[in-house]
Protein backbone atom coordinates (compact mmCIF):
# COMPACT_ATOMS: atom_id res chain seq x y z
CA UNK A 1 0.00 0.00 0.00
CA UNK A 2 1.37 3.35 -0.78
CA UNK A 3 2.87 5.39 2.21
CA UNK A 4 0.88 7.51 4.22
CA UNK A 5 3.71 9.30 5.74
CA UNK A 6 4.68 12.83 4.43
CA UNK A 7 8.45 12.60 5.01
CA UNK A 8 8.72 9.43 2.61
CA UNK A 9 6.64 11.63 0.40
CA UNK A 10 9.03 14.19 0.56
CA UNK A 11 12.30 11.73 0.57
CA UNK A 12 9.79 10.23 -2.95
CA UNK A 13 9.86 13.81 -4.52
CA UNK A 14 13.72 14.91 -3.90
CA UNK A 15 14.51 11.13 -5.55
CA UNK A 16 12.20 11.74 -8.46
CA UNK A 17 13.19 15.25 -8.93
CA UNK A 18 16.80 14.63 -9.40
CA UNK A 19 16.24 11.75 -11.45
CA UNK A 20 14.48 13.62 -13.78
CA UNK A 21 18.12 15.43 -14.13
CA UNK A 22 19.42 12.02 -16.36
CA UNK A 23 16.71 12.84 -18.82
CA UNK A 24 16.62 16.67 -19.17
CA UNK A 25 17.93 19.55 -16.78
CA UNK A 26 14.29 21.17 -15.39
CA UNK A 27 13.90 23.43 -12.85
CA UNK A 28 12.25 20.57 -10.46
CA UNK A 29 15.64 19.31 -10.52
CA UNK A 30 17.09 22.16 -10.24
CA UNK A 31 15.38 22.72 -6.90
CA UNK A 32 16.45 19.45 -5.52
CA UNK A 33 19.60 20.11 -6.35
CA UNK A 34 19.95 23.53 -4.17
CA UNK A 35 17.60 22.13 -1.34
CA UNK A 36 20.35 19.41 -0.88
CA UNK A 37 23.12 21.80 -0.99
CA UNK A 38 21.29 23.88 1.87
CA UNK A 39 21.06 20.90 3.83
CA UNK A 40 24.01 19.97 3.49
CA UNK A 41 25.56 23.08 4.51
CA UNK A 42 22.94 23.32 7.28
CA UNK A 43 24.32 20.06 8.71
CA UNK A 44 27.86 20.93 8.22
CA UNK A 45 27.46 24.03 10.53
CA UNK A 46 25.28 22.27 13.40
CA UNK A 47 28.39 19.09 13.21
CA UNK A 48 31.24 21.62 13.55
CA UNK A 49 29.34 23.62 15.79
CA UNK A 50 28.78 20.11 18.15
CA UNK A 51 32.38 19.50 17.58
CA UNK A 52 33.92 22.94 18.66
CA UNK A 53 31.07 23.06 21.93
CA UNK A 54 32.18 19.44 23.17
CA UNK A 55 35.67 19.14 22.37
CA UNK A 56 36.48 23.05 22.56
CA UNK A 57 34.27 24.99 25.04
CA UNK A 58 32.48 22.11 27.38
CA UNK A 59 36.89 21.47 29.03
CA UNK A 60 37.25 24.35 28.85
CA UNK A 61 34.48 25.13 31.38
CA UNK A 62 35.15 22.34 33.23
CA UNK A 63 38.80 24.42 33.43
CA UNK A 64 41.34 22.61 30.64
CA UNK A 65 42.95 26.02 29.75
CA UNK A 66 44.97 24.68 27.26
CA UNK A 67 41.99 23.87 25.12
CA UNK A 68 42.16 28.01 24.77
CA UNK A 69 45.30 27.34 22.42
CA UNK A 70 43.51 25.42 19.28
CA UNK A 71 40.12 27.61 19.84
CA UNK A 72 42.51 30.74 19.43
CA UNK A 73 43.77 29.26 16.53
CA UNK A 74 40.52 28.18 15.23
CA UNK A 75 39.06 32.22 15.67
CA UNK A 76 42.52 33.07 13.88
CA UNK A 77 41.28 31.26 10.83
CA UNK A 78 38.88 34.17 10.10
CA UNK A 79 41.54 36.59 9.96
CA UNK A 80 42.09 35.88 6.01
CA UNK A 81 38.74 37.81 5.85
CA UNK A 82 41.22 40.77 6.22
CA UNK A 83 43.23 42.16 4.05
CA UNK A 84 45.40 43.76 6.87
CA UNK A 85 45.57 40.81 9.48
CA UNK A 86 45.44 37.98 6.54
CA UNK A 87 48.91 36.82 7.73
CA UNK A 88 47.21 35.87 11.39
CA UNK A 89 45.56 33.05 9.25
CA UNK A 90 48.82 31.78 7.75
CA UNK A 91 49.67 30.46 11.59
CA UNK A 92 46.79 28.04 12.28
CA UNK A 93 46.73 26.99 8.61
CA UNK A 94 50.90 26.34 8.54
CA UNK A 95 49.98 24.60 11.91
CA UNK A 96 47.64 22.31 10.41
CA UNK A 97 49.03 21.63 7.58
CA UNK A 98 51.79 19.89 9.54
CA UNK A 99 50.09 17.94 11.70
CA UNK A 100 48.33 16.55 9.11
CA UNK A 101 51.30 15.38 6.74
CA UNK A 102 53.23 14.23 10.13
CA UNK A 103 50.22 11.95 10.47
CA UNK A 104 49.49 10.79 7.63
CA UNK A 105 53.60 10.22 6.95
CA UNK A 106 54.62 9.01 10.30
CA UNK A 107 52.75 5.44 8.46
CA UNK A 108 52.52 5.82 5.19
CA UNK A 109 56.42 4.27 4.64
CA UNK A 110 55.18 0.83 6.12
CA UNK A 111 52.42 1.12 4.70
CA UNK A 112 52.29 1.56 1.06
CA UNK A 113 56.01 0.98 0.61
CA UNK A 114 57.49 -1.53 2.77
CA UNK A 115 54.54 -4.04 3.54
CA UNK A 116 52.81 -4.03 -0.26
CA UNK A 117 57.24 -4.56 -1.34
CA UNK A 118 57.14 -7.30 0.90
CA UNK A 119 54.10 -8.85 -0.17
CA UNK A 120 55.62 -8.54 -3.49
CA UNK A 121 58.19 -11.19 -2.88
CA UNK A 122 55.72 -14.26 -3.47
CA UNK A 123 57.15 -17.60 -3.57
CA UNK A 124 56.74 -18.95 -7.67
CA UNK A 125 54.84 -22.11 -6.69
CA UNK A 126 51.27 -21.03 -8.55
CA UNK A 127 49.87 -19.56 -11.30
CA UNK A 128 48.48 -17.04 -9.54
CA UNK A 129 51.82 -15.93 -7.42
CA UNK A 130 53.69 -16.17 -11.12
CA UNK A 131 51.12 -13.85 -12.76
CA UNK A 132 51.09 -11.61 -10.13
CA UNK A 133 54.78 -11.20 -10.04
CA UNK A 134 55.28 -10.79 -13.54
CA UNK A 135 52.63 -8.21 -14.03
CA UNK A 136 54.18 -5.99 -11.26
CA UNK A 137 57.58 -6.48 -12.77
CA UNK A 138 56.79 -5.87 -16.59
CA UNK A 139 53.94 -2.67 -15.64
CA UNK A 140 57.22 -1.35 -13.94
CA UNK A 141 58.97 -1.28 -17.14
CA UNK A 142 56.47 1.17 -18.83
CA UNK A 143 57.65 3.34 -15.88
CA UNK A 144 61.62 3.19 -16.97
CA UNK A 145 61.88 6.57 -19.10
CA UNK A 146 65.24 7.26 -18.38
CA UNK A 147 66.81 3.95 -19.26
CA UNK A 148 67.00 2.45 -22.64
CA UNK A 149 68.57 -0.49 -23.92
CA UNK A 150 72.10 0.20 -25.43
CA UNK A 151 71.65 -3.14 -27.75
CA UNK A 152 69.91 -2.46 -31.00
CA UNK A 153 69.04 -5.99 -30.37
CA UNK A 154 67.03 -5.34 -27.00
CA UNK A 155 65.49 -2.60 -28.05
CA UNK A 156 62.44 -4.33 -29.49
CA UNK A 157 62.11 -7.00 -27.03
CA UNK A 158 62.16 -3.93 -24.92
CA UNK A 159 59.24 -2.23 -26.46
CA UNK A 160 57.14 -5.09 -26.35
CA UNK A 161 57.33 -5.86 -22.86
CA UNK A 162 56.93 -1.99 -22.21
CA UNK A 163 53.63 -2.42 -24.36
CA UNK A 164 52.22 -5.24 -22.59
CA UNK A 165 52.73 -2.95 -19.29
CA UNK A 166 50.37 -0.45 -21.03
CA UNK A 167 48.00 -3.22 -21.81
CA UNK A 168 47.73 -4.36 -18.11
CA UNK A 169 47.13 -2.02 -16.91
CA UNK A 170 44.51 -0.95 -19.05
CA UNK A 171 42.90 -4.13 -18.34
CA UNK A 172 43.52 -3.10 -14.43
CA UNK A 173 41.48 0.16 -15.38
CA UNK A 174 38.74 -1.44 -16.58
CA UNK A 175 38.17 -3.40 -14.20
CA UNK A 176 38.72 0.17 -11.71
CA UNK A 177 35.98 1.49 -14.47
CA UNK A 178 33.32 -1.98 -14.26
CA UNK A 179 33.69 -1.49 -10.19
CA UNK A 180 32.51 2.24 -10.48
CA UNK A 181 29.33 1.67 -13.10
CA UNK A 182 28.93 -1.45 -10.46
CA UNK A 183 29.13 1.37 -7.23
CA UNK A 184 26.64 3.57 -9.71
CA UNK A 185 24.38 0.92 -10.07
CA UNK A 186 23.85 -0.05 -6.56
CA UNK A 187 23.35 3.75 -5.42
CA UNK A 188 20.64 4.02 -7.79
CA UNK A 189 19.13 1.08 -7.15
CA UNK A 190 18.96 2.29 -3.31
CA UNK A 191 16.82 4.53 -4.36
CA UNK A 192 14.42 2.41 -6.40
CA UNK A 193 14.31 -0.21 -3.65
CA UNK A 194 12.79 2.95 -1.76
CA UNK A 195 10.75 4.22 -4.20
CA UNK A 196 9.15 0.53 -5.01
CA UNK A 197 9.10 -0.26 -1.36
CA UNK A 198 9.00 1.93 1.37
CA UNK A 199 6.70 4.46 -0.99
CA UNK A 200 4.53 2.65 -3.19
CA UNK A 201 4.35 -0.21 -0.90
CA UNK A 202 5.09 -3.12 -3.63
CA UNK A 203 7.84 -5.26 -1.34
CA UNK B 1 24.37 13.31 -30.76
CA UNK B 2 23.82 11.38 -34.20
CA UNK B 3 21.88 13.69 -36.51
CA UNK B 4 19.57 12.60 -38.85
CA UNK B 5 21.86 12.58 -42.04
CA UNK B 6 24.46 9.94 -40.31
CA UNK B 7 24.59 6.43 -40.62
CA UNK B 8 23.39 3.46 -38.12
CA UNK B 9 26.70 2.57 -37.67
CA UNK B 10 27.13 6.79 -36.00
CA UNK B 11 23.80 6.38 -34.66
CA UNK B 12 24.84 3.68 -32.84
CA UNK B 13 26.99 5.10 -31.12
CA UNK B 14 24.63 7.79 -29.93
CA UNK B 15 21.97 6.28 -28.53
CA UNK B 16 20.16 9.40 -27.14
CA UNK B 17 21.31 9.02 -23.20
CA UNK B 18 17.07 8.95 -21.99
CA UNK B 19 17.06 5.87 -23.74
CA UNK B 20 19.84 4.38 -21.84
CA UNK B 21 18.48 5.65 -18.67
CA UNK B 22 14.98 4.89 -19.20
CA UNK B 23 16.23 0.91 -20.39
CA UNK B 24 18.66 0.61 -16.96
CA UNK B 25 15.35 1.79 -14.39
CA UNK B 26 13.49 -0.74 -16.00
CA UNK B 27 16.58 -3.18 -15.53
CA UNK B 28 16.59 -2.34 -11.84
CA UNK B 29 12.85 -2.23 -11.49
CA UNK B 30 12.14 -5.29 -12.74
CA UNK B 31 14.33 -7.94 -10.82
CA UNK B 32 13.09 -6.01 -7.61
CA UNK B 33 9.37 -6.58 -8.26
CA UNK B 34 10.19 -10.45 -9.60
CA UNK B 35 13.40 -11.14 -7.29
CA UNK B 36 15.21 -13.98 -9.08
CA UNK B 37 17.31 -15.18 -6.37
CA UNK B 38 20.26 -15.60 -8.10
CA UNK B 39 23.09 -17.57 -6.19
CA UNK B 40 25.38 -15.44 -4.23
CA UNK B 41 29.17 -16.98 -4.07
CA UNK B 42 31.30 -16.00 -1.37
CA UNK B 43 34.65 -14.29 -1.75
CA UNK B 44 37.61 -14.93 0.64
CA UNK B 45 37.30 -11.05 1.30
CA UNK B 46 34.25 -11.40 3.03
CA UNK B 47 34.63 -14.86 4.53
CA UNK B 48 37.71 -13.46 6.32
CA UNK B 49 35.74 -10.75 7.95
CA UNK B 50 33.06 -13.34 8.89
CA UNK B 51 35.78 -15.16 10.15
CA UNK B 52 37.28 -12.54 12.33
CA UNK B 53 34.28 -11.59 13.59
CA UNK B 54 33.25 -15.29 15.10
CA UNK B 55 36.72 -15.04 17.17
CA UNK B 56 34.80 -11.78 19.46
CA UNK B 57 34.37 -12.76 22.87
CA UNK B 58 31.67 -10.80 25.15
CA UNK B 59 34.66 -8.68 26.45
CA UNK B 60 35.55 -7.38 23.12
CA UNK B 61 34.77 -3.96 21.93
CA UNK B 62 34.48 -3.41 17.87
CA UNK B 63 35.03 -0.33 17.05
CA UNK B 64 32.57 0.69 13.64
CA UNK B 65 33.08 3.68 11.75
CA UNK B 66 29.49 4.92 10.40
CA UNK B 67 31.22 7.16 7.49
CA UNK B 68 28.72 6.28 4.62
CA UNK B 69 26.35 9.26 3.47
CA UNK B 70 23.40 9.19 1.54
CA UNK B 71 24.70 8.15 -1.37
CA UNK B 72 25.71 4.88 -0.44
CA UNK B 73 23.03 4.26 2.25
CA UNK B 74 21.72 1.53 -0.02
CA UNK B 75 24.53 -1.22 0.57
CA UNK B 76 26.72 0.40 3.90
CA UNK B 77 23.28 -0.09 5.87
CA UNK B 78 22.92 -3.40 4.71
CA UNK B 79 26.61 -4.36 5.10
CA UNK B 80 26.81 -2.45 8.48
CA UNK B 81 23.62 -4.21 10.06
CA UNK B 82 25.06 -7.97 8.92
CA UNK B 83 28.37 -7.13 10.62
CA UNK B 84 26.50 -5.48 13.56
CA UNK B 85 24.72 -8.57 14.02
CA UNK B 86 26.97 -11.00 13.57
CA UNK B 87 29.33 -9.28 16.38
CA UNK B 88 25.73 -9.07 19.19
CA UNK B 89 25.68 -12.72 18.22
CA UNK B 90 29.11 -13.28 19.39
CA UNK B 91 28.15 -10.60 22.87
CA UNK B 92 30.70 -8.07 22.20
CA UNK B 93 30.49 -4.43 22.61
CA UNK B 94 29.97 -1.83 19.74
CA UNK B 95 31.30 1.33 19.86
CA UNK B 96 29.66 3.44 17.23
CA UNK B 97 31.63 7.32 15.68
CA UNK B 98 31.60 9.09 12.76
CA UNK B 99 34.16 11.18 10.99
CA UNK B 100 31.84 12.07 8.38
CA UNK B 101 29.57 15.04 8.86
CA UNK B 102 26.44 13.11 7.48
CA UNK B 103 27.32 9.82 9.86
CA UNK B 104 25.27 10.79 12.16
CA UNK B 105 22.03 10.86 10.52
CA UNK B 106 22.73 7.23 8.89
CA UNK B 107 23.58 6.16 12.50
CA UNK B 108 20.44 6.95 13.44
CA UNK B 109 18.67 5.71 10.01
CA UNK B 110 20.58 2.39 10.44
CA UNK B 111 19.41 2.39 14.50
CA UNK B 112 15.58 2.37 13.18
CA UNK B 113 16.35 -1.28 11.49
CA UNK B 114 18.50 -2.45 13.86
CA UNK B 115 16.96 -1.98 17.68
CA UNK B 116 14.88 -4.62 17.64
CA UNK B 117 18.44 -6.47 17.32
CA UNK B 118 19.82 -4.99 20.26
CA UNK B 119 16.28 -5.80 22.16
CA UNK B 120 16.05 -8.91 21.42
CA UNK B 121 19.73 -9.45 23.05
CA UNK B 122 18.99 -7.09 25.63
CA UNK B 123 21.90 -5.07 24.78
CA UNK B 124 21.51 -1.56 26.92
CA UNK B 125 22.65 1.59 25.42
CA UNK B 126 26.36 2.73 27.34
CA UNK B 127 26.53 -0.64 28.77
CA UNK B 128 26.95 -2.95 25.50
CA UNK B 129 26.85 -0.28 22.72
CA UNK B 130 27.24 3.48 22.02
CA UNK B 131 27.33 6.17 19.39
CA UNK B 132 30.01 8.84 20.01
CA UNK B 133 28.76 11.04 16.82
CA UNK B 134 30.62 12.99 14.75
CA UNK B 135 34.48 14.48 14.88
CA UNK B 136 36.01 16.40 12.40
CA UNK B 137 39.52 16.16 11.17
CA UNK B 138 39.42 12.68 9.49
CA UNK B 139 42.84 11.13 9.30
CA UNK B 140 44.09 13.52 12.57
CA UNK B 141 40.81 12.79 14.21
CA UNK B 142 41.55 9.11 13.55
CA UNK B 143 44.74 9.04 14.41
CA UNK B 144 43.30 10.90 17.94
CA UNK B 145 40.84 7.80 18.07
CA UNK B 146 43.36 5.48 17.86
CA UNK B 147 45.88 7.09 20.71
CA UNK B 148 43.19 8.40 23.26
CA UNK B 149 39.77 8.38 22.21
CA UNK B 150 39.46 11.21 24.92
CA UNK B 151 41.73 13.76 22.55
CA UNK B 152 38.51 13.07 19.97
CA UNK B 153 35.39 12.49 22.01
CA UNK B 154 34.93 14.13 25.13
CA UNK B 155 30.85 12.97 25.58
CA UNK B 156 28.70 10.29 23.37
CA UNK B 157 26.69 11.79 20.65
CA UNK B 158 23.52 12.69 23.32
CA UNK B 159 25.73 14.43 25.37
CA UNK B 160 26.45 12.23 28.38
CA UNK B 161 29.77 12.28 29.09
CA UNK B 162 32.05 9.76 28.55
CA UNK B 163 33.66 8.71 31.88
CA UNK B 164 29.74 8.52 32.82
CA UNK B 165 28.98 5.67 30.28
CA UNK B 166 29.79 2.26 31.75
CA UNK B 167 31.30 0.90 28.33
CA UNK B 168 33.60 3.70 27.59
CA UNK B 169 35.44 3.74 31.37
CA UNK B 170 37.55 0.70 30.55
CA UNK B 171 37.56 2.02 26.56
CA UNK B 172 40.53 4.46 25.91
CA UNK B 173 42.80 3.96 22.98
CA UNK B 174 43.98 0.99 20.45
CA UNK B 175 44.56 -1.45 23.40
CA UNK B 176 40.61 -1.47 23.78
CA UNK B 177 39.82 -2.30 20.49
CA UNK B 178 39.39 -5.98 19.51
CA UNK B 179 38.93 -4.75 15.89
CA UNK B 180 37.52 -1.86 13.88
CA UNK B 181 35.82 -1.60 10.75
CA UNK B 182 34.89 1.38 8.44
CA UNK B 183 32.37 2.02 6.66
CA UNK B 184 33.26 4.65 3.90
CA UNK B 185 32.77 6.09 0.39
CA UNK B 186 36.37 7.78 0.92
CA UNK B 187 39.54 6.56 1.03
CA UNK B 188 39.71 4.29 3.70
CA UNK B 189 43.48 3.76 3.85
CA UNK B 190 43.85 6.23 6.43
CA UNK B 191 41.88 3.32 8.79
CA UNK B 192 44.57 0.76 7.81
CA UNK B 193 47.36 3.46 8.69
CA UNK B 194 46.55 4.74 11.79
CA UNK B 195 45.50 1.85 13.64
CA UNK B 196 46.86 -1.52 11.94
CA UNK B 197 50.05 0.09 10.76
CA UNK B 198 50.94 2.23 13.95
CA UNK B 199 49.30 -0.27 16.60
CA UNK B 200 48.71 -3.44 14.69
CA UNK B 201 44.76 -3.16 15.30
CA UNK B 202 42.71 -5.73 13.31
CA UNK B 203 41.12 -3.75 10.47
CA UNK B 204 38.00 -4.73 8.40
CA UNK B 205 36.95 -2.36 5.74
CA UNK B 206 33.41 -1.73 4.07
CA UNK B 207 34.11 0.37 1.04
CA UNK B 208 32.10 1.07 -2.62
CA UNK B 209 33.18 -1.21 -5.30
CA UNK B 210 35.30 1.77 -6.70
CA UNK B 211 37.22 1.56 -4.13
CA UNK B 212 38.08 -1.88 -3.96
CA UNK B 213 40.94 -2.48 -7.05
CA UNK B 214 42.77 0.31 -4.56
CA UNK B 215 42.19 -1.02 -1.35
CA UNK B 216 42.42 -5.10 -1.78
CA UNK B 217 46.60 -4.94 -2.46
CA UNK B 218 46.19 -4.19 1.69
CA UNK B 219 43.91 -6.88 2.06
CA UNK B 220 46.24 -9.35 0.22
CA UNK B 221 49.51 -8.37 2.22
CA UNK B 222 47.04 -8.79 5.67
CA UNK B 223 47.35 -5.27 6.20
CA UNK B 224 43.09 -5.51 6.28
CA UNK B 225 41.73 -8.90 7.31
CA UNK B 226 38.49 -8.60 6.19
CA UNK B 227 37.12 -6.70 2.98
CA UNK B 228 33.51 -6.12 1.91
CA UNK B 229 33.19 -4.95 -1.50
CA UNK B 230 30.04 -2.64 -1.60
CA UNK B 231 26.90 -4.27 -2.37
CA UNK B 232 28.23 -7.54 -3.62
CA UNK B 233 30.34 -7.95 -0.43
CA UNK B 234 26.97 -6.66 1.82
CA UNK B 235 24.88 -9.13 0.15
CA UNK B 236 27.25 -12.33 0.96
CA UNK B 237 28.11 -10.90 4.57
CA UNK B 238 23.69 -11.02 4.83
CA UNK B 239 23.96 -14.58 3.59
CA UNK B 240 26.91 -15.86 6.03
CA UNK B 241 24.47 -14.16 8.81
CA UNK B 242 21.85 -15.85 7.52
CA UNK B 243 19.89 -12.93 7.27
CA UNK B 244 18.87 -11.89 4.17
CA UNK B 245 17.76 -8.68 3.36
CA UNK B 246 18.54 -4.78 1.15
CA UNK B 247 21.98 -6.34 -0.09
CA UNK B 248 20.96 -9.54 -1.27
CA UNK B 249 17.59 -8.19 -3.30
CA UNK B 250 20.78 -5.83 -4.68
CA UNK B 251 22.56 -8.67 -6.26
CA UNK B 252 19.65 -9.65 -8.92
CA UNK B 253 19.68 -5.71 -10.01
CA UNK B 254 23.57 -5.41 -10.22
CA UNK B 255 23.32 -8.39 -13.07
CA UNK B 256 20.27 -7.27 -14.81
CA UNK B 257 21.79 -3.98 -15.26
CA UNK B 258 25.31 -5.16 -15.83
CA UNK B 259 24.15 -7.29 -18.62
CA UNK B 260 22.77 -4.17 -20.16
CA UNK B 261 25.72 -2.07 -19.68
CA UNK B 262 27.48 -4.89 -20.84
CA UNK B 263 25.02 -4.90 -24.42
CA UNK B 264 25.31 -1.50 -24.75
CA UNK B 265 29.27 -1.49 -24.80
CA UNK B 266 29.37 -4.36 -27.31
CA UNK B 267 26.10 -2.69 -29.65
CA UNK B 268 28.51 0.84 -29.14
CA UNK B 269 31.64 -1.03 -30.33
CA UNK B 270 30.28 -2.75 -33.17
CA UNK B 271 29.21 0.60 -34.52
CA UNK B 272 32.46 2.12 -34.09
CA UNK B 273 34.45 -0.79 -35.89
CA UNK B 274 31.75 -1.23 -38.12
CA UNK B 275 32.04 2.78 -39.52
CA UNK B 276 36.25 2.96 -39.33
CA UNK B 277 35.67 -0.17 -41.75
CA UNK B 278 33.36 1.68 -43.84
CA UNK B 279 35.35 5.30 -43.84
CA UNK B 280 32.50 6.59 -42.65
Amino acid sequence: MISTDPSIWVMAFFTIAITSLAFRDNPLAKFAEHTFLAAQAGNLITMAWRNIRSIGLQPLMKGSMTMLIPLLFGVALYTRYSKRYIWVSRYPTAMMVGIGTGVTVRAFVEFQFIQQIIDTFKPLNSFNNIFFVATVVICLTYFIYSLTPKSPALEKPMSYVTRLGRYLMMIAFGASMANTVITRVGQYAGRIMFLLYDWLGLG
Amino acid sequence: MASKQDGVWIKLQHIPREILYFLIIISMIVPLLRPMGLPITISPQTRSLFDSLNTLEPADVMLEFVDWSAGSMSFHQPGCIAVSFQAVKRGAKLVFLSTSTEGPLMYELMLEKFQSVFDEADYVYGEDYVYLGYVAGEETARAAIASDIRTAFSSDYYGTSLDEIPLMQRVHNYADYSMIISYTMGSPESFVRQFNTQYGVITHIHCGEMMTPTILPFWASGQITGLLNGGVGAAEMEVLVKRPGDAVKLTDVYSFSNILVFVFLIIGNIGFIMQRRKGE
